[in-house]
């Protein structure tokens, strides 16, 4: 993985194949962007997987929806502030004046409003550490129009360190959220281009590298069920679009666009990755593309490719071949 | 970082202001430096090495020791900013007055005016946490703004008086005058004391997870593991079987609570 535009691969190694599978000779593009993390819990299962819905619901691109959001993991109750089981959530946009609008207004409305849920920060340190700062109770303590509650609390059991909760008055008793969460340093836009000879094919090979990819700490594929079909390239006939179909990769368009598919190719899906560091990135990467060659080698996968921009927008080049070394 | 211990060598007749033994101004400094911090003991001043032997020792964390009866100690461990102070008895007037972080232990008993203002400052203690072993006497957090303050034992008349924020957990008896004047923060107690309910809400059983937060565990350089067990079980039981709340002072439109069980008794 390189971290440089400049020292882009020499794509003349083709020759990788896992299981029979082709590594294509390319890298992903990948790129800066503000990150956090938020914990909610709930008192069981349903109200938990209801909120992490609603607030990862249409947060699949920051193309259109300004942020990209996930389930990271589910905890249980060792590894939440309240003891009761949670879901880790992590939320990528390309600014963070962009995530302190998206963050706030999504717990908002889609945790605040669930019943038996809280919410907390998920990265913990406080302004010392991480001065950037991600506003969650600071704003939504305005609801309990008056009647909330600041709770500092000396030690909790993740740190010694005091942290600030607020507790609002609702309907079923209290919603308590952390005043705010701090903002970091990700990266968004890792990704590889499944090829095979059917839409069955890949969609195996897909969800069994999601399965997989699902183990990994620190990432998150925001896309539904973490496949896309919709794969973009930059810019569009219409001047209205910054991205448009990636029409290298569409097989409808073989023999008509400069395409990048043999004739053997009939489906195309794509991972796209956001994760916390480079290496966590680069780690689910590496995870994905052996499920899903150990998945579907023999069913119809045959190519695995990457998609990038020639390495001119983005910071983060994941090559394939290095990432699976 | 470094490790202080002094040892009472015996206790003056007169009250001390114990307020100049401040481990945030010893940093760097040798024994012999520290013990001639000068103490008030009545009306003459008395070198902390004439009260005390003194260790010096370098350690992981911040810490100091003073073993011996202190009762007739005032302002221990007033503006205590960081670190551990243990003191392994009872200790006088106006403990962790001011006190804005780290962590105060008495193993004993504490006087009057625990975590309350020093001096002519207008507010109590802004932060860290004072856990007293045994019993603290009159005005415990008054006017505290912030922090966290346990008391295994009883407190006595106007605990949480004139409260700003923070919180007070007492596994012992707490009087039916506290939370006169409160303004917010908490006072958990193990009952309910008999407040008048022209100035507090009835008692209304709340569903929140918030008690959950709290580690109440002892700092893990103090060894006394079971100096907690009153207040650690209260907090269980609350955490674990529910709580109930009464809100006010509303002499002064206050919104403070006081905090109790629902009245179970299991144990942990």
């Amino acid at each position: 993985m390189n971290d440089s535009s400049s020292d882009l691969p020499a794509d003349t190694d083709k020759t990788l194949r896992i299981n029979g599978v082709e590594i294509d000779a390319t890298f992903a593009e990948a790129f800066d962007m503000k990150a956090t993390r938020i914990i909610v819990t709930a008192d069981d299962r349903t109200w938990l997987a209801d909120a992490a819905a609603a607030m990862t619901g249409f947060a699949s691109s920051v193309i259109a929806c300004g942020v990209e959001m996930g389930v990271e993991r589910w905890l249980d109750g060792s590894e939440t502030p309240d003891g009761r089981e949670g879901v880790a959530i992590l939320a990528f946009a390309v600014s963070g004046s962009e995530l302190e609008k998206q963050i706030p207004r999504r717990a908002g409305q889609c945790v605040l409003t669930c019943p038996t849920t809280a919410l907390y920060a998920g990265i913990l340190g406080d302004r010392s550490v991480y001065p950037k700062r991600v506003p969650l109770g600071k704003t939504l303590r305005y609801f309990g129009d008056g009647h909330q509650i600041a709770k500092v609390i000396a030690s909790t059991k993740e740190t010694n360190s005091p942290r600030r909760f607020w507790r609002v008055p609702v309907m079923d008793g209290e919603f308590v959220c952390e005043h705010d969460v701090p903002r970091v340093d990700g990266v968004g836009g890792g990704n590889f281009i499944l090829l095979g000879d059917s839409i069955a094919a890949v969609t195996k090979a897909c969800r069994a590298a999601i399965a997989a990819m699902n183990e990994s700490c620190g990432i998150i594929t925001p896309f539904p069920g973490g496949v896309t079909r919709s794969g973009s390239k930059v810019g569009s006939k219409y001047k209205s679009l910054f991205a448009s179909t990636n029409d290298a990769y569409c097989p409808t368009l073989k023999h008509v666009v400069d395409s990048t598919l043999d004739d053997r190719t009939q489906a195309v899906l794509e991972i796209v990755i956001d994760g916390m560091t480079p290496d966590e990135v680069a780690d689910s990467m590496r995870v994905g593309i052996h499920a899903a060659c150990d998945a579907a080698a023999d069913d119809g996968l045959h190519r695995i490719s990457a998609g990038n921009y020639g390495g001119k927008l983005g910071r983060h080049h994941f090559h394939l071949h290095e990432v699976l070394a | 970082m470094t490790a202080w211990t002094l040892r009472l060598k015996s206790s003056p007749d007169q009250r001390v202001d114990a307020s100049p033994i401040q481990l945030a101004l010893w940093n760097g400094q040798t024994v012999t430096e520290v013990a001639q911090t000068e103490l008030n003991v009545g009306r003459q001043k008395v070198c902390l090495g004439d009260l005390f032997s003194l260790t010096r020792t370098d350690c992981e964390d911040v810490r100091l020791v003073i073993e011996g009866d202190l009762s007739g100690f005032d302002r221990i461990g007033e503006r205590h900013s960081r670190g551990l102070f243990r003191v392994t008895g009872a200790v006088g007037h106006h403990a962790g007055g001011s006190m804005s972080g780290g962590c105060l232990l008495i193993q004993g008993d504490a006087g009057n005016h625990l975590g309350a203002p020093c001096g002519a400052a207008r507010l109590g203690m802004r932060g860290g946490r004072i856990i007293v072993g045994g019993s603290a006497g009159d005005y415990a957090g008054h006017r505290m703004r912030r922090g966290e303050i346990l008391v295994e034992g009883d407190v006595g008349r106007f605990a949480a008086s004139q409260m700003v924020a923070g919180t007070i957990v007492v596994a012992g008896e707490v009087s039916s005058d506290a939370a006169t004047a409160m303004r917010r923060g908490t006072l958990i107690a193990a009952k309910f004391p008999d407040l008048p309910t022209s100035r507090f809400s009835v008692p209304v059983p709340i569903r929140s997870v918030f008690p959950s937060l709290y580690d109440f565990s002892l700092p893990t350089s103090a060894p006394v593991p079971s100096q907690l067990k009153g207040v650690q079980q209260l907090m269980h039981q609350i955490v674990n079987f529910g709580f109930q709340s009464r809100r006010g002072d509303m002499a002064v439109n206050g919104k403070g609570e006081i905090l109790t069980t629902l009245g179970r008794t299991e144990t942990p």
